[in-house]
């Protein structure tokens, strides 16, 4: 049991890493918390959801193949992408030099109009998503792993790689470092901190929707309000793991999930939020800073 | 000057005309409905102005709000239908339960501040939710039905208009509590560590305490609300208690005004009674809302009544301080 629960912490794990580096790449240029972050990953869904009935797979009952999963997950990404910048232009950047608490409430706003526009837009109800591999699964040592767990480990994995290369070996990457570094500096080196700021939002919300879309398929469902949930947890998991750092989001993420996942089948599956959050409080109260401190400062 | 002196009348004025308007607004008519939505309206100016005390006046972000307000509609609720005890008693012992909770929840409060006690206090409201939804003895999602409505020598406050006085009557003297809170000895250590913690401990402010004690305040009135809550609803369950409405909460305060005693009261009015007003625009109501406090925060970020600056520290009160010394 502990093995079979490890290996669906480790497949949630990675989707709240996914989200939570959003969280923590606007946190370490903006010091906020973009509250509206979980509402891109519920579009993300939506956009592959879309895809998806535009491509003609049935929603209930039906199997999508690897190609079609990467002819939504790329769409969906950068429709994500989009829609993290046009936020950021709209809610965030006229208030960029005043106090975080207004940062903060034009997010909550931010996540109430885009949560309650998907309800109007596509309706409250719960709808079906295709699956992916139709259930099949391999057994490692009597442990279950299926095909979706592992996709969904290979896609994050990778996209954090990605990211990793990306932020340490791109100009952008290292305008982004920078600007997270010293701000003042950055802008007096000559970088330009819309363009980090946009593509910081950009980054965060693609994998955002990467994730969405991943999630949807893995539990077969999407509706308007999944995003809050699924955010608050990624929220935690950058904090676990020190916010403002993005190895830190990825690891953060994973033990969350591993944590979750064993504090359900251990304690009782109904606590299992409970589980996260009280390890999140102890977390803060023994080391505030998170696990890897938000590093070169 | 008799200009100036009418003004400081008017303006001491308001609150008792206030509390007019609120005595005799049931008798200028209006129905039932007008009542329910005017007894929300109540119970959210005492949740928005208790929870003013924590962020208002003390400075730690708290957004487990629904945490406190939950605490206080189960344990009155419970002591109500299990032990049968009247519904005064419960609501006192439902306060001291939200008081309790409160100085737990402020001890981490002693370590952390900002973003980190936001989440902190986020993971508690949910914490909560997740109890009551799992335990026995809330009844889980199937939630608490049957809850008694208050009663007082023979007469039970069974219409939304006895109601309406009695919630009303706890949301004034919440206010009144706050109001006088802000100018004594202890509303001022609060914001004196609300606006320097440093300087205020070099001065002798025992910081922990007002922390731990604004928590507990801030608590002990939303479980007040959370007691008025049950017995008006008659029907509780996890789903009322939700993160949303602890940013709800939270959007009240700061939409009215930070740190001032009448921008709760108008928050809560806005956010609490325009969407039952917008009813037909029912589906647009909340994404109204959502842009309308983006809006807001670019062209008016200190809220309608506020002035808050970036530093934490009210202009009024700064301005105040320039001109006349040293008092705030």
């Amino acid at each position: 049991m502990f093995f079979q629960q490890l290996v669906n912490g480790l497949a949630v794990g990675g989707i709240y890493a996914l989200i939570a580096i959003g969280y923590t790449m606007v946190y370490g240029i903006l010091f906020f918390v973009n509250f509206a972050h979980g509402d891109i990953y519920m579009l993300g869904t939506y956009c592959a959801f879309f895809i998806f009935g535009f491509i003609g797979v049935e929603a209930t009952g039906g199997v999508i193949s690897v190609r079609q999963f990467f002819a939504a997950l790329l769409p969906s990404m950068l429709a994500c992408a989009a829609i993290g910048v046009v936020l950021e232009k709209f809610a965030y950047r006229p208030i960029r030099n005043g106090s975080r608490l207004s940062a903060m409430i034009s997010a909550l706003g931010a996540s109430l109009f885009l949560c309650n526009g998907a309800m109007y837009l596509f309706g409250s109800q719960t709808k079906p998503m295709p699956k992916l591999f139709a259930g099949e699964y391999f057994t490692i040592g009597g442990t279950i792993i299926s095909y979706i767990q592992t996709a969904v480990l290979l896609v994050s994995f990778v996209l954090m790689v990605a990211l990793h290369l990306f932020i340490r070996h791109t100009k952008l990457g290292k305008a982004i470092r920078a600007v997270s570094d010293d701000q003042r500096a950055a802008v007096l080196m000559g970088i330009d901190m819309d363009r980090v700021i946009s593509a910081t939002f950009a980054i965060g919300s693609a994998l955002a929707g990467a994730a969405g879309i991943m999630v949807g398929i893995y539990y077969g469902a999407v509706y308007p309000s999944m995003g809050a949930v699924a955010g608050i947890k990624a929220f935690t998991a950058a904090i676990l793991g020190g916010i403002g750092n993005i190895p830190g989001a990825m690891l953060g993420g994973v033990l969350l999930g591993v944590i979750e996942s064993l504090g359900g089948a251990y304690i009782s599956f109904g606590y299992r939020d409970a589980v996260a959050f009280f390890v999140l409080i102890i977390t803060l109260c023994l080391m505030p800073t998170g696990i890897l401190k938000k590093g070169r400062t | 000057m008799g200009g100036a002196k009418t003004m400081a009348t008017l303006k001491n004025a308001r609150w008792p005309a206030f509390a007019v308007a609120i005595a005799v607004a049931p008798a200028l008519g209006g129905s039932d409905y007008m009542l329910h939505v005017l007894v929300l309206i109540g119970l959210y100016v005492i949740l928005a102005e208790s929870l003013n005390i924590v962020v208002g006046f003390t400075g730690q972000f708290s957004l487990g709000h629904a945490g406190f307000w939950a605490v206080g509609s189960y344990v009155s609720a419970l002591l109500l239908i299990r032990l049968g005890l009247s519904f005064w008693t419960a609501t006192l012992i439902s306060m001291a339960a939200g008081y309790l909770m409160g100085i737990v929840l402020g001890l981490p409060a002693m370590r952390l501040k900002g973003d980190y006690l936001c989440i902190v206090t986020l993971g508690f409201g949910e914490i909560v939710r997740v109890f009551a939804t799992n335990l026995e003895v809330t009844r889980g999602p199937m939630g608490l039905p049957g809850i008694p409505v208050p009663e007082i020598a023979g007469f039970s406050f069974d219409s939304e208009k006895s109601m309406y006085y009695l919630s009303w009557a706890c949301a004034l003297a919440t206010i009144y509590v706050a109001a006088k809170m802000r100018h004594s000895r202890f509303g001022r250590a609060l914001m004196s560590v609300r606006d320097d913690e440093l300087a205020a401990v070099s001065l002798g402010v025992n910081m922990t305490y007002y922390k731990v004690q604004a928590f507990g305040l801030g608590g002990m009135f939303a479980a007040l609300a959370g007691a008025l809550y049950a017995s008006w609803a008659t029907f509780i369950s996890p789903d009322v208690f939700q993160f949303s409405d602890s940013a709800n909460i939270f959007c009240m305060m700061i939409l009215g005004g930070l740190g001032t005693i009448a921008g709760p009261v108008l928050g809560a009015f806005l956010l609490a009674g325009l969407p039952e007003v917008l009813r037909q625009f029912a589906e647009f109501r909340l994404i109204i809302l959502g842009l309308l406090m983006i809006v807001l925060m670019i062209y008016r970020p200190g809220g309608i009544l506020g002035s808050y600056d970036t530093a934490g520290v009210s202009v009024k009160a700064r301005r105040r301080k320039t001109n006349k010394g040293a008092k705030i």
